[in-house]
């Protein structure tokens, strides 16, 4: 296959997946090797990010997805109207990064960082779609343990949780030590 | 007007601890924490916002622990007390809290930087949905990702929403035979006689019937009514054996 017909079949599976797609997946439909793939995939995101086009190819969730540039964003919220979601509390968002970083963890051991209960902000949280049961601990009373899912990676833009803001030396050094 | 401090502001007692240190331009450190021990006291008795109990709860035992450490800084160290029996704690009590309050004042600021990073992240819109040319819709949104686990257990939290409460029955009250004992008593006393028949009015139920025939022969049997009946399945005739005691006769 000529290197711009590859850019172009992938171009058109990236769009018609519309959701994040691996190199691995990719190179399987196309029938390519993942070497290739990549190859034709770096090109392809050079060609789409360094134009004056309005959409954008991005790397989130251990895949490729295109994404509409953020400059534009009002104009498409205009166009589309979603319904708007209220951000999250201070409280929520705190949450989510005890959860980000100590995965999995159980509500006791969130509770114990941040002093106060979380039931309330766990419920939402996972009606949001930002973590998840990961099943249960093992230990007394079995309980529930809480990580993040691919929803929190997308909106947090990221690729995987190695790409989550490094923790400063201070609580590497404190993590284990006893509560 | 009093200043009221509002807790609900604050995402919990932690929250609150750090803001006072940083208000005062402190770092996080045992002398920092017994600097703000009077405000953050001053701050959880004086909340009139508060009426959830847990809540206040969380933020008053913080402030008996700062209050131990602002007694231990007061009171002249005593060289003899074993720390270990120090019953107003150990300086470990005190490092644990600041420790403590690092860790959450690290992960306090995380979600904050979350808060940034999302709301610049929904500045870009990823396409969910696309039409080939011929209209047909290749790409629907991206299902939600649900797992028997997932759905089995938002059903157990869900469950007790949908409890109906169970049907109530209202069930006539019905005497007992002691009770329809005293009843027939009263009602032989300012009588003559009684046809049962009529006692039991239109359609009584079954238990009624019972209950008033079982009456009917305790008092026979304790020899104070005779009792006839003239013809099988006809009416029933209850007398008082001396008559009737009441003065009133109906």
């Amino acid at each position: 296959m000529q290197e711009q017909s590859l850019i172009a079949l992938l171009e058109a599976m990236l769009f018609a997946a519309a959701r994040p797609v691996t190199v691995k997946e990719l190179s399987a439909a196309a029938e390519l090797s993942e070497a290739n793939t990549e190859l034709a995939l770096a090109e392809l995101k050079r060609q789409v990010n360094n134009s004056c086009r309005g959409v954008l190819l991005r790397e989130v969730a251990g895949g490729l997805q295109f994404f509409t540039r953020s400059e534009y964003s009002q104009y498409i919220q205009r166009l589309l109207q979603p319904p708007e979601k209220p951000r999250l509390s201070q409280a929520a968002l705190e949450t989510l990064a005890i959860i980000a970083y100590r995965q999995p963890i159980t509500r006791m051991e969130i509770e114990s960082v941040r002093g106060v209960r979380v039931d309330a902000v766990l419920s939402t949280l996972q009606e949001r779609g930002l973590i998840t049961e990961k099943g249960r601990k093992d230990s007394p009373g079995r309980p529930i343990i809480y990580g993040t899912t691919t929803t929190f990676l997308k909106c947090l833009g990221l690729n995987s949780l190695e790409d989550l803001p490094h923790l400063p030396s201070e609580e590497t050094n404190t993590h284990k030590s006893p509560e | 007007m009093a200043y009221q401090i509002k807790l609900d502001n604050f995402s919990g007692p932690f929250d609150l601890l750090c803001h006072l240190i940083e208000n005062a331009e402190l770092d996080i450190c045992a002398i920092s924490l017994a600097q703000v021990v009077d405000q953050y006291v001053s701050y959880v008795t004086s909340a009139q916002d508060c009426t959830d109990l847990d809540a206040i709860g969380e933020f008053l035992i913080l402030a008996t622990r700062l209050l131990l450490i602002k007694v231990r800084v007061l009171l002249p160290s005593n060289q003899h007390v074993d720390p270990e029996q120090d019953e107003l704690g150990s300086d470990q009590d005190t490092q644990q809290l600041v420790h403590h309050l690092r860790q959450y004042r690290l992960f306090r600021d995380l979600g904050r930087k979350f808060g940034e990073i999302m709301e610049k992240e929904a500045a870009y819109t990823a396409i969910t949905s696309v039409q080939c040319e011929d209209g047909e819709l290749i790409s629907k949104p991206e299902p939600l990702l649900l797992e028997l686990d997932t759905i089995v257990s938002a059903w157990v939290r869900m469950a007790p929403l949908f409890v109906r409460p169970s049907p109530m029955t209202f069930m006539p009250k019905y005497h007992t035979v002691e009770e329809e004992l005293l009843d027939l008593k009263t009602y032989l006393d300012c009588r003559q006689s009684l046809s049962i028949k009529r006692y039991l009015g239109n359609n009584p139920s079954r238990l009624r019937l019972v209950t008033v025939l079982l009456a009917v022969l305790e008092l026979w049997r304790q020899g104070n009514v005779s009792v006839w009946q003239a013809i099988r399945f006809g009416d029933i005739l209850v007398a008082h054996k001396e008559g009737p005691t009441c003065k009133s006769n109906h």
